[in-house]
């Protein structure tokens, strides 16, 4: 099989961007077995033929490639169903899976993809995200339209992913209901670790680095780690450029909430020093924001600072791949003032206001309370190509996080200006290796086998909420998957072993008896992948995975400030387990394309914060007190899309997720689900012209409901009220003589000003959400790519 | 030739792998606990007689052994003069933090909220912008019976606002019994 259709097969799997196919039935009926014959035309966006498009054919000695014309004709088929492979350099690959039995033409329909195509990301996802796993790709221009505002917020577009906020500025993701501990994010395929536990500390990730991030919903992959409860974010950054030359892209914006700007570009070059071609890649961004303002005041003391930096550097020879990557992350976060509480009186005048004190002014200048929070990665990658036995993966990392907080807090007395006392102080350093081999038994059967270790050390310096402690984990893990190429059922179940060791350091002598911990267990998934007809397929998948309960849940135990509330670890909590099921739907025909996904999870021995009966007693006065306590849960949901595109002008999507989370011990809801959530797009294809082309309009409109599933008595307030966003957003690729193609994309953020009030925001009690925001972007590559 | 600047290649590559000077941990002081109060004690001087004393002390801090609640007893149909202050207790020598309070008037305030028979306090002292500041006040008891005092400090308040008390962030909440006898 030639290299081209391995790309066509692993890369574009199951989500073609745009496909228009005609399927032109040429009447002739029921051939004598083998004389079929299928013409492709394969063409861009704009329906100007593709040429040099290769073609391949799952498991056949087929292909070819495409003519001037874009067309190629396989002649001499059978009656069967073929998974085809669409690929060509600089555009995205696509697959797709046909019956043939009659003489049948079909148009494919490639866009490019801006990502060149390299062989390291492919083989290092290759089967094991087939269509057996139930994920979402967040497309590239949706990714772009959003990166300004964070990685969390960009994975907001996908239908099932919402956030948990902390005012406007901390966003983390939710998947199939669950944050946190419960989601993996992977930078680059190491997972990342920081302080992720926190429910105000955001992934530490630049969305710009990136051109691909995708989520596994569910316990769809075993071998990022057996305790993705919720699911799993995959980051990744491009390819290295693979021709010689240079190129890069500079990334501009402006917003006119916050007066933020961002700063954003990357270099890439390629060289040969003799024989040894070396790739390399710099990137860097910078932001700036200061006070958000609502429809009726500015938010105190909520302005961003970013400054972000990575490289990578590879060769590839022979066999080997060696790849290293650097990433910096730095951000200072402004915490809204009016959020910052002393005590339990404290949040309840601030409840009764529901706004800050004084409407406030616009600053850039970030006071207390603020966070900042830096994270390193460092990565070496290799990848060894054992020619038809499939590939060995080994993967080395080093990760460093360093979180402080700084608290507008003190017992008494003025704070003090300067910004060295961090009260809070976090680091934790992360080693990581991995090793992965894949191995073809044969032609249907795929394995992957693996080995991931890490060694991590977490240091408390300031605060004594979390106690310093060690970790060791190991995992072993074995996929198999089946695949034939003409069978309408593909097979892939994994199992995975996993061991975590855990030691206290603390001095402290209450920890005395709870020195040493380790856990230990198995987790599995089951998925098999039904094609019900050339346009559609189902995929049935079950899993158990099983979580450690954290640092945080076992031994913290202090006031809670954000919430006013006193929090106790708990040392005898045992790990939670979570069987999940989901079904999963996806159907493309003509005008329509729909897919949905639907799920059932239980977690036995949820971890969560239950509340108590009697509250602590303190110098400030009394606080809830809440226990880390665990009780057997249920999630369930539904969530999918559905496009129609009318004609070469308009298409409309219509975008739907709901979640139910129930605590069946208790037999009460689960607190901070997401809320019912509909959304429809409009969107307006506008002609090309000669400087201006893939140009649109699109309106988005947002209708969050108001949450009726709410445990009784255990907030502070009522959730607040259904609200209906408005967006709209302009987007064109405008050419000249100096660059080929700048993209220019203009957006109305809330174009009502509408005022609201997210259920999922922890900030809700104090301030609205953020009002009307204008944001201008430009990208602008350059260079020979 | 090829071999060899591929090997280099890799041989550079490890060592900037093993040695490569990222961020490290630092080590800070350990526990670096942040500056606590622990009692709140309020002196009562009648116009003639011996001046009493009540606390309210946790000296572990939050959470732990509880509280020691002391209840305030009182003469009926007297005049008091009061006085607050703030301890560390946790600390030897013990720590006057009523003195930092003092130097840093303008952002604190004390606040009394009284229920039952006790006695509404009138603050007499003054920041240094002549706002109320609450360290020092005066009650005078009616007839005898029980009820308590709720003693604030606020950091921060908005001293122009029409309800003070109901500003700024809350350092200190303690309630003592009080009973008039």
């Amino acid at each position: 099989m030639s290299f081209s259709n391995i790309i066509g097969c692993k890369y574009g799997c199951f989500l073609g961007i745009m496909l228009l196919f005609s399927n032109y039935l040429l009447g002739q009926e029921l051939h004598s077995s083998c004389s079929l014959k299928l013409q492709m035309a394969v063409v861009d966006p704009q329906g100007k033929p593709l040429a040099y498009v290769n073609v391949g054919v799952s498991g056949q000695q087929i292909g070819g490639s495409t003519n001037e014309d874009g067309v190629l004709i396989f002649k001499n088929l059978c009656k069967d169903n073929y998974l085809l492979q669409f690929s060509r350099i600089g555009w995205e690959a696509y697959e797709v899976t046909f019956l043939i039995e009659k003489d049948t033409s079909i148009q494919i329909v490639l866009r490019e993809s801006g990502i060149m195509l390299d062989k390291i990301t492919v083989l290092g996802d290759g089967d094991k995200l087939g269509k057996n796993t139930i994920k979402e790709i967040l497309d590239l221009e949706s990714l772009r339209s959003t990166m300004g505002f964070g990685l969390a917020e960009s994975l907001k577009q996908l239908p099932g992913v919402q956030t948990l906020n902390t005012g406007a500025s901390i966003s983390k993701p939710v998947i199939q209901g669950l944050h946190s501990n419960r989601v993996l994010i992977l930078q680059n395929g190491v997972r990342q670790e920081g302080q992720q536990w926190g429910s105000e500390h955001a992934p530490e990730i630049d969305p710009f680095l990136s051109t691909k991030i995708q989520v596994i919903k569910g316990a769809g992959s075993i071998r990022y780690g057996g305790d993705a409860l919720g699911g799993i974010i995959l980051v990744e950054p491009p390819a290295l450029r693979r021709e010689k030359g240079l190129n890069g892209e500079l990334h501009l914006q402006g917003m006119s909430n916050g007066k933020l700007g961002i700063l954003s570009g990357q270099i890439n070059g390629n060289h040969s020093f003799g024989n040894l071609p070396v790739s390399g890649r710099i990137q860097g961004t910078l932001k700036n924001g200061g006070n958000l303002h609502t429809p009726d005041y500015f938010m105190n003391n909520t302005g961003v600072r970013e400054e972000n930096f990575s490289w990578m550097l590879g060769t590839e020879k022979n066999n080997l791949s060696s790849t290293f990557f650097y990433s910096r992350y730095f951000s200072i976060l402004g915490i809204l003032k009016d959020a910052h509480i002393g005590n339990l009186t404290d949040l309840t005048n601030a409840i009764e206001r529901g706004r800050p004190l004084s409407d406030g002014a616009f600053s850039r200048e970030i006071g207390r309370p603020q966070q900042q929070i830096l994270h390193e990665f460092f990565q070496w990658k290799n990848i060894i190509d054992l020619e038809n036995d499939g590939h060995l993966e080994i993967n080395l990392s080093r990760q460093f996080n360093r979180r402080k907080e700084f608290d507008a807090h003190r017992n008494f007395g003025t704070l003090p200006n300067s910004l060295e006392n961090p009260n809070i102080l976090f680091e934790i350093t992360t080693y990581r290796g991995e090793v992965d081999l894949e191995h073809n038994w044969n032609q249907d059967f795929h394995g992957h086998i693996g080995i991931a270790l890490m060694q991590q050390v977490n240091t408390t310096d300031r605060g004594s909420l979390i106690p310093d402690y060690s970790q060791w984990t190991g995992g072993v893990y074995y996929t198999l998957k089946y695949k034939k190429p003409a069978s309408l059922w593909e097979l892939e179940g994994g199992i995975r072993y996993d061991m975590n060791k855990l030691r206290i350091d603390d001095v402290n002598p209450k920890l005395q008896d709870f020195r040493e911990n380790q856990f230990q267990g198995f987790s599995g998934t089951l998925s098999s992948v039904f094609h019900f007809s050339n346009a559609g397929f189902l995929v049935f998948q079950t899993g158990s995975s099983w979580r450690t309960p954290h640092v945080s849940e076992l031994f913290s135990e202090g006031v809670h400030h954000g919430s006013a509330s006193y929090e106790k670890g708990n040392p005898y909590l045992i790990p939670e387990r979570a069987l999940n099921n989901s079904i999963h739907f996806e159907w493309k025909e003509g005008k329509f394309k729909i897919q949905s996904t639907a799920y059932y999870n239980w977690i036995n021995q949820y971890i969560f914060l239950s509340p108590q009966k009697e509250a602590v007693l303190t110098i400030r006065g009394a606080f809830p007190a809440f226990n880390y306590s665990q009780t057997n849960v249920s999630i369930a949901g539904l969530d999918g899309n559905m496009t129609f595109t009318l004609n070469n002008h308009w298409d409309f999507t219509f975008q739907a997720a709901m979640v139910k989370g129930r605590n069946i011990t208790g037999n009460d809801y689960l607190i901070y689900m997401p809320t019912n959530k509909v959304q429809f797009f409009t969107t307006y294809y506008l002609n090309a012209k000669e400087n201006a082309t893939h140009s649109f309009i699109r309106t988005q409109l947002t209708h969050v409901a108001k949450q009726g599933r709410v445990p009784a008595d255990f907030d502070y307030a009522l959730p607040p009220d259904g609200y209906l966003r408005i967006d709209i957003e302009f987007l064109t690729h405008i050419k000249n003589k100096f660059f080929p193609d700048i993209e220019l994309g203009v957006a109305l953020n809330n174009a009502t000003n509408t005022r609201y009030r997210e259920y999922l925001n922890r900030f809700r009690y104090f301030i609205q959400e953020p009002g009307r925001n204008l944001v201008v972007r430009l990208r602008i590559p350059f260079g020979n790519s | 030739m090829k071999n060899q600047l591929f090997s280099t290649f890799f041989f550079f590559a490890f060592l900037a792998f093993i040695s490569f000077s990222c961020e490290k941990d630092t080590t800070g002081d350990p526990d670096n606990e942040s500056e606590l109060i622990t009692t709140v004690s309020i002196t009562f001087t009648p116009a003639s007689g011996a001046a009493k004393s009540f606390k309210w002390t946790d000296k572990d801090g939050a959470g732990g052994l509880a509280p020691v609640i002391e209840t305030i007893v009182l003469a009926a149909n007297t005049s008091y003069t009061i006085s607050t202050t703030f301890l560390d207790e946790s600390k030897s020598p013990v720590e006057y933090i009523t003195a930092e309070i003092l130097e840093e008037s303008n952002d604190h305030l004390v606040c009394y909220a009284v229920s039952g028979s006790a006695p509404t306090v009138q603050i007499t002292d003054q920041d240094k912008k002549k706002n109320p500041l609450g360290l020092t006040g005066t009650i005078k008891t009616t007839t005898a019976g029980n009820g308590s005092i709720k003693v604030s400090l606020k950091h921060t308040p908005d001293k122009k606002a029409a309800t003070p008390c109901s500003t700024g962030e809350t350092d200190v909440e303690v309630t003592f019994p009080v009973t008039i006898n």
